[in-house]
């Protein structure tokens, strides 16, 4: 049959593609872990294809078979053997499955299923929590003062415990490199692990449709040596960098008598609006609007001209500053280390 | 058959037959028809339509995807395309194409009958299905697209995040599309066990129609909880109760719950009429009887079955209890062995038989090998850990287009070329037939295969753009390019079939030599189905030919031929012994009249005009007042 | 061919009793009504469903504010309910022995008795309503939508009740014999989801 062979290529093709970009690039990739719950989920994941493999390309044999014997009646070699016939169909439609499918269960639902379970309640020193927006994600690091967005700092080879909740819909928390995904619903606690072998940044997106910026609700987790991770983290806990110069006292009186204090929060100043992003120490975070553009001077002026052509839909309305209050407001966002 | 007899005798019960069966003609005979070939044939052109409707709305998502911030569509369009995608494709095309279209009409022929049990309900239930398909484009028409996805998940969809009329059209379009449904599948229930060609006792029963009863339960228990759902939700939305709301007792999770109790029995009962055609396409064009026949009978009561047992599988990332998902994850591994056991069944028919691979039988076994691949990886998702990292990414979306569409579209679509002779009278051309599969059936590979690997890499679905460099774009293109051959593969079907109404050969009452009833009759069936009702001693009842020739006698001898009225006659559940002849009714007004009725009480309650609603509703008793105003034997 | 019953001809008490007697299986609109049941039910238990559902998630049920159920009067009711189906039960047998008198008495007799168990239901939830409101808390929804659903099923029996008595008025035929033979059925599913919902409408207080 040319068909199976066409299939055949398209499906080589394909998985070569698909080993290709597993082993180097892929940002958000299930195949590159860095974690033992995201390594065995990937090590289950090219088991689970083996055997899948062997299924499909067994059926596919019997098919081809079907096909070289088209005009002839019966097995090969044993010819019309109804008792035969059926007992084949039990032994690949029953036998064989519930063998395969009670190794898979056994492996899949308690032995991996352990290494990616969030850890128990005070085993680890270590929790944050995590807070879903439409659409950014709100970090905060309870028994300290910080909070932040976007943008996860968590210690390397610690474990830590993630409180996952929302104050709207319904998002899902996933950052595929280090584990699987947790929805966090209203009303509902979840917690998953978070874990990274070694430092590093790895991309997370929301998981679940969360409303029309779904496609833009993505965050960071940067996993850092913990040193530098509690230096952070004090830094974090710290109110507002007060400006330093008229030109910044200026940005922050603007920005603290305008609408965006009535959205944002910055320690240390009036504004304590909790609609959007806490923006205390905005200029140490690499993206914005959840990953949506980089931090630079040229595009914060953007997204605060014209946040809808950015993020069509997002919460935020485009804010009519003068032109010196606008540069001024750039200036001091810009100075919030 | 009708046609082999000669004698005088023979031909003026076949005239009294004509006489009495005679459909009232033009438009009107149309909108107030019972005849199940017909409301088959309407089920099919509205089902179609939709079909096209959901297949536009698909390739406007590919287009948008074609590449990294393409703005062929806002946010919010994208957000209603892919919701109306879903929704279309599920609820106005696939159950109504497969269990409307191809259960109507193939159902009562199957098992030798007349009609259905209930010909004016089955009247009913299309008229309702097309006014609430149309309800719910209405919603698209104005502006007011349901977009929460298909799942439709609170707290996204109530008042508060989806402050339009959205949602509302999707709630009461779906309500309303449930009754239809419900309606649909007791009626289904009942003709078979009920109006069975005397003799056809339940062993000697099509596997197809096996399929359909299986199908009939499910759509039966798992649609009223569909209902409830949606009812608590509008009673949210638009009273402002609050089951959904967390804030004053209610919970989200609630919604999932009810939602995939009924959702997952939908994936199946979307499967299993795709198995019943594949059992019936495989004997004919293998020439052998199907292997292990009562397993495979089983098997597919049992998935319609275990299929309530696994909904939570898609919720296990939402933090159930372990308990729990374990649970859900075994029993969703148990529903693999039915299915096994058919997909082996199938595959040893061919391989023991001496396949003919014509197009119909073409598109079985790229239906048998989607369904491999499909059905693999639902498996995955029984393995808790892996579906929690993978849900809610583009590998589901493969997952379940490799079953829905590679699996049950494309039984659809090889019934469509297998019956096409017994509908039309004519054959389509086998040639053109072939080239349409094989475009198709690349298109479908090339488009849903790379889904995988996109999962894999960590796109999420729903997703109306996504960034240039994350080694998505490549796949992405690949899947556009295959949507575009994919389309081209079914338009071509279209042409072919539409081209081959008119200039196709003709096809005689049995072109293919196959073993059921349906073939024993002319092409196009007569209005009364079978001049006299078919003798029956196994479920491959066209090749028992003695059979066939005991009908010839009993049309000369006027046995069984029931030409005194418009008659059926009823038989015992499981024996299939005769037991009475019942009077059916024929063309009335009163169903498209009910359907309007309640469309027009939907659209007010859509408006919250509840006084206005509660007149269309007593003027909706009073059409069925006015239906049971007589008595069968008065008429 | 004269073995075979022509049911839908049949009318008068000797004749309906001959077509009872060959028939071999339940007719078909029977098995309407039963799959018409089997759908109804499973829409009522998911609601009940739901009132678990609802009320394992909350801390307190009734929420506080709401006082628990009064359990006397809704279960007093609840027996007299289901004492209907007794009746109804001797209509179905009266009807297949032909006897149009004693069918029709005993479906009034039936029909008096679930008027008044909605009338007052009817006034029992509109002293609820006054007491606290489906749209305040969950529990409220799920209180009033239970209860409301089961009293649409009950106005629905009677609705049928009504309908067969005035087809009666002119005797007796198979496709009544039939009718009341399937609104008793019908009688008998809401009287076993009247205890369902009655005892789930009462737990808290039980
Ligand atoms: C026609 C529709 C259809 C069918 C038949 C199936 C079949 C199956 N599905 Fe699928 N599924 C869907 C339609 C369907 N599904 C849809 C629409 C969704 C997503 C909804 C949404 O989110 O929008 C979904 C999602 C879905 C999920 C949730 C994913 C998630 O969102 O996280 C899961 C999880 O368990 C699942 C499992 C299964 C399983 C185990 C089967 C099994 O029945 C498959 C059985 C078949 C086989 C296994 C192949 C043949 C058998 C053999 C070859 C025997 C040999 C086998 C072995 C040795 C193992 N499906
Ligand atoms: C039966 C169900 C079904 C079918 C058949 C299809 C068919 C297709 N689907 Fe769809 N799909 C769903 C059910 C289905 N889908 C569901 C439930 C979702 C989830 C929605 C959600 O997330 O809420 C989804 C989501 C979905 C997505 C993901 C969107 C996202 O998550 O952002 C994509 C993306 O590519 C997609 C693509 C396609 C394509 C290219 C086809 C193609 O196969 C379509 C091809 C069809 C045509 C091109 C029409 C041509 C037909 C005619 C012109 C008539 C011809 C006449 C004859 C044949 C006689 N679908
Ligand atoms: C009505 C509420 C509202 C007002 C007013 C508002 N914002 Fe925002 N802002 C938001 C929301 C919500 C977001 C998150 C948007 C997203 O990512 O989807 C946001 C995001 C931001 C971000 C990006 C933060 C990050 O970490 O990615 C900056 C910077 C910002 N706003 C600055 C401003 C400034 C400056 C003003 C006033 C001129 C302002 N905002 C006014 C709601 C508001
Ligand atoms: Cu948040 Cu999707
Ligand atoms: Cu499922």
């Amino acid at each position: 049959m040319t068909g199976a062979g066409r299939r055949h290529a398209v499906a080589v093709i394909l998985f070569a593609a698909l080993a290709l970009l597993a082993a180097g690039c892929g940002d958000q990739s299930t195949l590159s872990p860095h974690s033992k719950a995201s390594r065995d989920i990937a090590t289950l994941w090219w088991w689970m294809l083996g055997a899948a493999g062997v299924v499909f390309f067994g059926a596919l044999f019997l098919l081809l078979l079907g096909w070289t014997r088209r005009r002839k009646r019966g097995l090969p070699v044993f010819g019309e053997d109804e008792g035969l016939t059926t007992g084949l169909v039990v032994t690949f439609g029953i036998a064989v499955p519930v063998v395969t499918l009670i190794a898979l269960f056994v492996v899949a639902n308690f032995s991996v299923v352990s290494a990616t379970q969030a850890p128990k309640t005070a085993s680890t020193a270590m929790t944050i929590q995590v807070i879903g927006h439409q659409w950014f994600w709100e970090v905060r690091y309870p028994g300290t003062t910080a909070v932040t967005a976007n943008e996860i700092h968590i210690p390397a080879r610690t474990r830590v415990n993630v409180v996952a909740t929302t104050t709207d819909v319904i998002h899902s928390l996933w950052v595929p490199e280090l584990n699987r995904k947790i929805d966090m619903i209203p009303g509902h606690r979840n917690r998953v692990l978070l874990y990274a072998d070694r430092p590093g940044v790895y991309r997370g997106q929301c998981a679940e449709f969360c409303g029309p910026q779904h496609a833009h609700m993505s965050m960071k987790v940067f996993a850092q040596p913990p040193d530098r991770f509690r230096a952070w983290l004090r830094n974090m806990a710290a109110p507002r960098r007060a400006p330093s110069s008229p030109e910044l006292t200026r940005g922050e009186q603007v920005f603290v008598a305008s609408a965006c204090a009535s959205c944002h929060t910055i320690r240390g100043t009036s504004a304590h609006g909790e609609v959007g992003p806490d923006l205390t120490h905005l200029a140490t975070r690499t993206t914005l609007a959840a990953l949506t553009i980089p931090n630079r001077r040229g595009y914060l002026g953007g997204w605060i001209l014209d946040p809808q052509h950015i993020k069509p839909g997002a919460k935020m309305p485009a804010i009519a500053l003068g032109g010196a209050d606008f540069q001024a407001v750039l200036d001091y966002l810009q100075s919030l280390r | 058959m009708a046609t082999t007899t000669t004698t005088t005798a023979a031909r003026a019960r076949v005239d009294r037959l004509e006489r009495i069966w005679e459909e009232r003609p033009g438009l009107l005979g149309w909108l107030t028809t019972t005849d199940h070939k017909r409301i088959g044939i309407l089920y099919l052109f509205t089902s179609l339509a939709f079909f096209g409707a959901g297949g536009v709305e698909a390739l406007l998502i590919r287009t948008q995807l074609l590449g990294p911030d393409k703005t062929v569509l806002t946010p919010q369009q994208y957000d209603a395309v892919f919701t109306m995608h879903g929704v279309t494709m599920i609820f106005l095309f696939v159950i109504p194409i497969s269990i409307g279209a191809f259960g109507n009409y193939l159902l009562p022929l199957q098992i030798g009958a007349r009609d259905m049990a209930f010909p004016r309900l089955n009247a009913l239930s299309f008229w309702m299905f097309a006014a609430s398909g149309i309800f719910i484009y209405i919603g698209l028409a104005v502006g007011q697209a349901p977009s929460a996805g298909w799942f439709n998940y609170v707290p996204l969809a109530s008042k508060t995040y989806s402050p339009n009329l959205g949602i509302d059209f999707y709630a009461l379009g779906l309500i309303f599309n449930g009754i239809s449904s419900t309606v649909a599948s007791a009626n289904f229930i009942v003709t078979i066990f009920k109006l069975r060609a005397p003799g056809m006792s339940l062993n000697r029963m099509p596997l197809f129609c096996y399929a359909f009863l299986a199908v009939s339960f499910a759509l039966l228990f798992a649609l009223p909880v569909l209902s409830v759902s949606l009812i608590f939700l509008e009673l949210d939305r638009q009273l402002g109760f609050h089951f959904y709301d967390i804030a004053h007792g209610g919970d989200p999770l609630l919604w999932q719950h009810l939602f995939w109790i009924f959702g997952h029995p939908e994936v199946y009962i979307i499967i299993l009429p795709a198995f019943g055609i594949a059992t019936s396409i495989i004997p004919t064009f293998v020439r052998r009887r199907m292997v292990a026949f009562p397993l495979v009978a089983l098997a597919e009561l049992l998935v319609a079955f275990i299929g309530f047992g696994v909904w939570a599988h898609h919720m296990f990332a939402t933090g159930l209890s372990t308990a729990t998902t374990v649970y859900f994850a075994a029993a969703s591994l148990v529903i693999v062995i039915p299915s096994g056991i058919q997909l082996f069944a199938w595959i040893m028919t061919i391989v023991t038989g001496t396949p003919e691979f014509k197009t119909p039988l073409l598109w079985i076994v790229g239906f048998i090998v989607f369904f491999i691949i499909g059905g693999l990886s639902g498996i995955m998702f029984a393995a808790i850990p892996f579906d929690q990292q993978l849900t809610d990414t583009y590998f589901v979306v493969a997952h379940f287009h490799f079953v829905i569409f590679g699996a049950a579209v494309f039984p659809i679509l090889g019934g469509l070329h297998y019956w096409f002779p017994k509908v039309t009278g004519r054959m389509y051309h086998e040639g053109l037939g072939k080239v349409s599969f094989w475009l198709t059936f690349t298109g479908t590979m090339v488009t849903f295969f790379p889904m995988h690997i996109l999962g894999l890499l960590g796109m999420p679905r729903r997703n109306y753009t996504y960034p240039r460099d994350m080694g998505w774009t490549g796949f992405n293109v690949l899947e556009s390019i295959g949507s575009y051959v994919l389309a081209a593969g079914l338009v071509l079907i279209a042409v072919n079939l539409a081209m081959s109404l008119r200039r196709g050969a003709p096809a005689g009452n049995d072109p293919w030599k196959a073993p059921t009833l349906e073939w024993a009759t002319s092409s196009p069936p007569p209005p009364y189905n079978f001049a006299v009702i078919p003798a029956v001693s196994s479920p491959y009842a066209m090749w028992d030919p003695e059979d066939r020739e005991k009908d010839v006698r009993n049309l000369e001898a006027g046995v069984l031929v029931l030409e005194q009225g418009h008659e059926t006659p009823t038989s015992t559940v499981v024996d299939a012994e005769w037991d009475e002849v019942v009077e059916m009714p024929s063309d009335s007004p009163w169903p498209i009249s009910l359907a309007l009725a309640l469309s027009g009480m939907f659209a007010m309650l859509l408006l919250a005009h509840w006084v206005t609603a509660g007149v269309f509703l007593a003027f909706a008793a009073l059409v069925l007042l006015a239906w049971h105003s007589k008595e069968p034997q008065e008429a | 061919m004269s073995a075979v019953t022509r049911s839908t001809e049949a009318s008068g008490g000797a004749e309906i009793r001959g077509v009872e007697r060959n028939r071999l299986s339940q007719p078909n609109g029977w098995w309407g009504i039963v799959l018409l049941i089997a759908t109804e039910a499973t829409l009522l238990l998911a609601i009940v469903g739901t009132y678990y559902y609802l009320r394992f998630q909350a801390t307190q049920w009734p929420p506080r504010g709401i006082a628990a159920p009064s359990v006397a009067l809704p279960l007093v009711m609840m027996g007299v309910l289901l004492l209907t189906s007794v009746p109804m039960q001797l209509a179905a047998v009266a009807t297949r022995a032909g006897r149009v008198g004693p069918t029709r008495a005993l479906i009034v007799l039936a029909m008096l008795v679930q008027a008044g168990y909605l009338a007052v239901q009817i006034i029992l939830l509109r002293n609820d309503l006054l007491d606290f409101s489906p749209a305040a808390t969950a529990y409220g929804s799920i209180y009033f939508t239970m209860i409301v659903a089961h009293h649409a099923h009950v106005a629905i029996g009677l609705l049928l009740d009504v309908g067969i008595l005035i087809r009666l008025i002119g005797g007796l035929t198979d496709y009544r014999a039939v009718g009341v033979r399937a609104i008793a059925l019908y009688w008998h599913f809401v009287n076993l989801m009247a205890i369902i919902v009655v005892l789930t409408q009462l737990s808290p207080s039980l």
